[in-house]
Protein backbone atom coordinates (compact mmCIF):
# COMPACT_ATOMS: atom_id res chain seq x y z
CA UNK A 1 0.00 0.00 0.00
CA UNK A 2 1.71 3.56 -0.64
CA UNK A 3 1.20 5.65 2.54
CA UNK A 4 -0.70 8.58 0.48
CA UNK A 5 -3.72 6.52 0.66
CA UNK A 6 -4.06 7.82 4.04
CA UNK A 7 -4.53 10.97 3.03
CA UNK A 8 -7.21 9.70 0.52
CA UNK A 9 -11.06 10.12 1.98
CA UNK A 10 -13.37 9.70 -1.36
CA UNK A 11 -14.41 5.85 -1.12
CA UNK A 12 -12.99 5.11 2.33
CA UNK A 13 -15.47 4.38 5.32
CA UNK A 14 -15.39 5.36 8.79
CA UNK A 15 -13.53 2.84 9.97
CA UNK A 16 -10.96 3.48 7.20
CA UNK A 17 -10.83 7.08 8.22
CA UNK A 18 -10.51 5.89 11.65
CA UNK A 19 -7.81 3.61 10.42
CA UNK A 20 -5.58 6.40 8.38
CA UNK A 21 -6.03 8.71 11.57
CA UNK A 22 -4.86 6.34 13.93
CA UNK A 23 -1.50 6.27 11.91
CA UNK A 24 -1.25 9.87 11.56
CA UNK A 25 -1.00 10.39 14.97
CA UNK A 26 0.74 7.56 15.53
CA UNK A 27 3.58 9.05 13.78
CA UNK A 28 2.73 12.85 15.40
CA UNK A 29 3.20 11.15 18.71
CA UNK A 30 5.99 9.09 18.06
CA UNK A 31 8.23 12.54 16.52
CA UNK A 32 6.85 13.78 20.31
CA UNK A 33 8.52 11.32 22.17
CA UNK A 34 11.91 12.35 20.51
CA UNK A 35 11.16 16.00 20.85
CA UNK A 36 10.37 15.35 24.26
CA UNK A 37 13.31 13.83 25.36
CA UNK A 38 15.77 15.82 23.09
CA UNK A 39 13.84 19.05 25.50
CA UNK A 40 14.27 17.07 29.02
CA UNK A 41 18.22 17.00 28.09
CA UNK A 42 18.33 20.49 28.75
CA UNK A 43 17.92 19.37 32.59
CA UNK A 44 21.51 18.55 32.20
CA UNK A 45 22.17 21.91 31.58
CA UNK A 46 21.49 23.64 35.08
CA UNK A 47 18.46 24.75 36.64
CA UNK A 48 18.69 28.42 34.81
CA UNK A 49 19.16 27.41 31.19
CA UNK A 50 15.96 24.46 31.75
CA UNK A 51 13.93 26.81 33.42
CA UNK A 52 14.51 29.75 30.67
CA UNK A 53 13.39 27.05 28.03
CA UNK A 54 10.65 25.93 30.12
CA UNK A 55 9.75 29.84 30.23
CA UNK A 56 9.70 29.59 26.35
CA UNK A 57 7.76 26.60 25.67
CA UNK A 58 4.94 26.51 28.68
CA UNK A 59 3.32 29.75 27.18
CA UNK A 60 0.32 31.22 25.63
CA UNK A 61 2.29 31.21 21.92
CA UNK A 62 2.70 27.43 22.41
CA UNK A 63 -0.64 26.19 23.40
CA UNK A 64 -2.30 26.09 20.07
CA UNK A 65 0.57 23.15 20.22
CA UNK A 66 -0.08 21.90 23.08
CA UNK A 67 -3.86 21.57 22.44
CA UNK A 68 -3.24 19.61 18.79
CA UNK A 69 -1.05 17.67 20.67
CA UNK A 70 -3.46 16.72 23.00
CA UNK A 71 -5.64 15.78 20.39
CA UNK A 72 -3.50 13.54 18.56
CA UNK A 73 -2.74 11.84 22.23
CA UNK A 74 -6.31 11.40 23.47
CA UNK A 75 -7.45 10.45 19.43
CA UNK A 76 -4.73 7.67 19.35
CA UNK A 77 -5.27 6.32 23.26
CA UNK A 78 -9.22 5.92 22.70
CA UNK A 79 -9.06 4.79 19.21
CA UNK A 80 -6.68 2.24 20.44
CA UNK A 81 -8.58 0.96 23.30
CA UNK A 82 -11.79 0.75 21.09
CA UNK A 83 -9.25 -1.53 18.67
CA UNK A 84 -8.01 -3.54 21.67
CA UNK A 85 -11.47 -4.21 22.97
CA UNK A 86 -12.19 -5.75 19.64
CA UNK A 87 -9.40 -7.64 18.83
CA UNK A 88 -9.89 -9.08 22.03
CA UNK A 89 -13.08 -10.43 20.77
CA UNK A 90 -15.13 -8.02 22.79
CA UNK A 91 -18.34 -5.55 21.33
CA UNK A 92 -17.47 -6.57 17.51
CA UNK A 93 -21.50 -6.86 17.61
CA UNK A 94 -21.53 -2.93 18.62
CA UNK A 95 -18.63 -2.11 16.65
CA UNK A 96 -20.37 1.39 14.70
CA UNK A 97 -21.68 2.36 18.07
CA UNK A 98 -18.42 2.28 19.58
CA UNK A 99 -16.57 4.08 16.45
CA UNK A 100 -19.17 6.98 16.82
CA UNK A 101 -18.36 6.80 20.91
CA UNK A 102 -15.16 6.94 20.85
CA UNK A 103 -14.79 10.25 18.59
CA UNK A 104 -17.64 11.60 20.79
CA UNK A 105 -15.09 10.81 24.01
CA UNK A 106 -11.97 11.94 22.54
CA UNK A 107 -14.00 15.51 21.86
CA UNK A 108 -14.95 15.06 25.16
CA UNK A 109 -11.71 14.47 26.75
CA UNK A 110 -9.77 16.79 24.44
CA UNK A 111 -12.05 19.83 25.75
CA UNK A 112 -10.83 19.05 29.77
CA UNK A 113 -7.67 18.22 29.08
CA UNK A 114 -7.35 21.53 27.00
CA UNK A 115 -8.94 23.49 29.19
CA UNK A 116 -6.95 22.14 32.25
CA UNK A 117 -3.78 22.72 29.96
CA UNK A 118 -5.11 26.65 29.64
CA UNK A 119 -5.12 26.86 32.78
CA UNK A 120 -1.75 25.53 33.06
CA UNK A 121 -0.20 28.20 31.00
CA UNK A 122 -1.84 30.58 31.52
CA UNK A 123 -1.62 30.38 35.37
CA UNK A 124 -4.95 30.49 36.36
CA UNK B 1 -9.79 -3.72 -1.70
CA UNK B 2 -7.27 -5.07 0.80
CA UNK B 3 -7.40 -5.48 4.15
CA UNK B 4 -5.88 -2.50 5.95
CA UNK B 5 -5.18 -3.66 9.31
CA UNK B 6 -1.74 -3.79 11.32
CA UNK B 7 -2.19 -7.31 12.27
CA UNK B 8 -1.47 -8.28 8.82
CA UNK B 9 2.29 -7.13 8.71
CA UNK B 10 3.56 -7.96 12.33
CA UNK B 11 4.38 -10.99 13.69
CA UNK B 12 1.44 -12.67 16.46
CA UNK B 13 3.98 -11.68 19.48
CA UNK B 14 4.50 -8.29 18.45
CA UNK B 15 0.83 -7.52 17.27
CA UNK B 16 -0.03 -8.99 21.16
CA UNK B 17 2.71 -6.50 22.62
CA UNK B 18 1.73 -3.57 20.76
CA UNK B 19 -1.94 -4.00 22.16
CA UNK B 20 -0.39 -4.76 25.91
CA UNK B 21 1.92 -1.90 25.69
CA UNK B 22 -1.25 0.02 24.18
CA UNK B 23 -3.15 -0.55 27.77
CA UNK B 24 -0.36 0.21 29.62
CA UNK B 25 0.44 3.72 28.05
CA UNK B 26 -2.92 5.01 28.22
CA UNK B 27 -2.65 4.55 32.18
CA UNK B 28 0.92 5.46 32.40
CA UNK B 29 0.64 8.81 29.90
CA UNK B 30 -2.78 9.83 31.62
CA UNK B 31 -0.75 9.28 35.21
CA UNK B 32 2.14 11.30 33.50
CA UNK B 33 0.06 14.29 32.11
CA UNK B 34 -1.90 14.40 35.55
CA UNK B 35 1.29 14.95 37.43
CA UNK B 36 2.73 17.71 35.16
CA UNK B 37 -0.30 19.28 34.82
CA UNK B 38 -3.39 18.93 36.83
CA UNK B 39 -1.93 18.95 40.58
CA UNK B 40 0.36 21.91 41.15
CA UNK B 41 1.12 24.43 38.61
CA UNK B 42 4.77 24.43 39.74
CA UNK B 43 5.08 20.72 38.42
CA UNK B 44 7.52 21.51 36.06
CA UNK B 45 10.05 23.71 37.86
CA UNK B 46 13.59 22.56 37.65
CA UNK B 47 13.79 21.03 41.37
CA UNK B 48 10.39 19.48 41.08
CA UNK B 49 11.44 17.80 37.69
CA UNK B 50 14.49 16.30 39.61
CA UNK B 51 12.57 15.40 42.24
CA UNK B 52 10.87 13.17 40.43
CA UNK B 53 13.63 11.57 38.41
CA UNK B 54 15.13 10.74 42.02
CA UNK B 55 12.13 9.60 43.88
CA UNK B 56 12.62 5.61 43.48
CA UNK B 57 8.38 5.69 42.51
CA UNK B 58 8.35 7.69 40.10
CA UNK B 59 11.68 6.42 38.41
CA UNK B 60 9.95 3.15 38.22
CA UNK B 61 7.28 4.45 36.27
CA UNK B 62 9.13 6.22 34.79
CA UNK B 63 11.16 3.24 33.54
CA UNK B 64 8.06 1.13 32.23
CA UNK B 65 6.86 4.67 30.63
CA UNK B 66 9.51 4.62 28.94
CA UNK B 67 9.83 0.87 27.69
CA UNK B 68 6.52 0.36 26.82
CA UNK B 69 6.31 3.79 25.11
CA UNK B 70 9.45 3.42 23.36
CA UNK B 71 8.37 -0.24 21.90
CA UNK B 72 4.98 1.19 21.33
CA UNK B 73 6.02 3.89 18.87
CA UNK B 74 8.82 1.99 17.24
CA UNK B 75 6.86 -1.11 16.37
CA UNK B 76 4.30 0.95 15.36
CA UNK B 77 6.16 3.10 12.91
CA UNK B 78 7.77 -0.37 11.82
CA UNK B 79 4.42 -1.41 10.96
CA UNK B 80 3.18 1.10 8.88
CA UNK B 81 6.27 1.13 6.83
CA UNK B 82 6.39 -2.85 6.34
CA UNK B 83 2.92 -1.70 5.11
CA UNK B 84 3.92 0.39 2.25
CA UNK B 85 5.43 -0.60 -1.06
CA UNK B 86 8.99 0.75 0.21
CA UNK B 87 8.93 -1.68 3.26
CA UNK B 88 7.61 -4.47 1.96
CA UNK B 89 10.65 -4.58 -0.27
CA UNK B 90 13.69 -3.71 2.38
CA UNK B 91 11.26 -5.52 5.49
CA UNK B 92 15.10 -6.38 7.14
CA UNK B 93 16.44 -3.17 7.11
CA UNK B 94 13.26 -1.44 8.75
CA UNK B 95 12.64 -4.49 11.30
CA UNK B 96 16.92 -3.27 12.30
CA UNK B 97 16.53 0.64 11.94
CA UNK B 98 13.20 0.72 14.05
CA UNK B 99 15.23 -2.15 16.27
CA UNK B 100 17.87 0.55 16.98
CA UNK B 101 15.46 3.38 16.99
CA UNK B 102 14.04 1.71 19.80
CA UNK B 103 16.85 0.67 21.36
CA UNK B 104 18.62 4.23 21.80
CA UNK B 105 15.44 6.32 22.53
CA UNK B 106 14.87 3.99 25.78
CA UNK B 107 18.73 3.36 26.44
CA UNK B 108 18.93 7.16 26.41
CA UNK B 109 16.21 8.00 28.26
CA UNK B 110 17.40 5.37 31.15
CA UNK B 111 20.51 7.29 31.09
CA UNK B 112 18.94 10.41 31.39
CA UNK B 113 16.70 9.52 34.12
CA UNK B 114 19.62 8.56 36.08
CA UNK B 115 21.89 10.88 35.94
CA UNK B 116 21.00 13.23 38.87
Amino acid sequence: MSWTNWFRISGKSLFGIAFSLHRLTGVVLAIYLCMHLTYLTSLKFGKEFYESLIKTTVSPTFLVFDILLILAGVYHGVNGLRLILHEFGLAYESRRTLLYAAFVLTLVLWFVASYQMYRFVMGV
Amino acid sequence: MEEMHTRRVLEPIAWILQLISGIFLTVLVTFHFYVTHFVEHNAMEYDKVIGRFTDPAYQVMYVLLLLFVSFHAFNGLRAIILDTNFGAKHARAVNTATFLLFFAVFGYGLVLLFSF
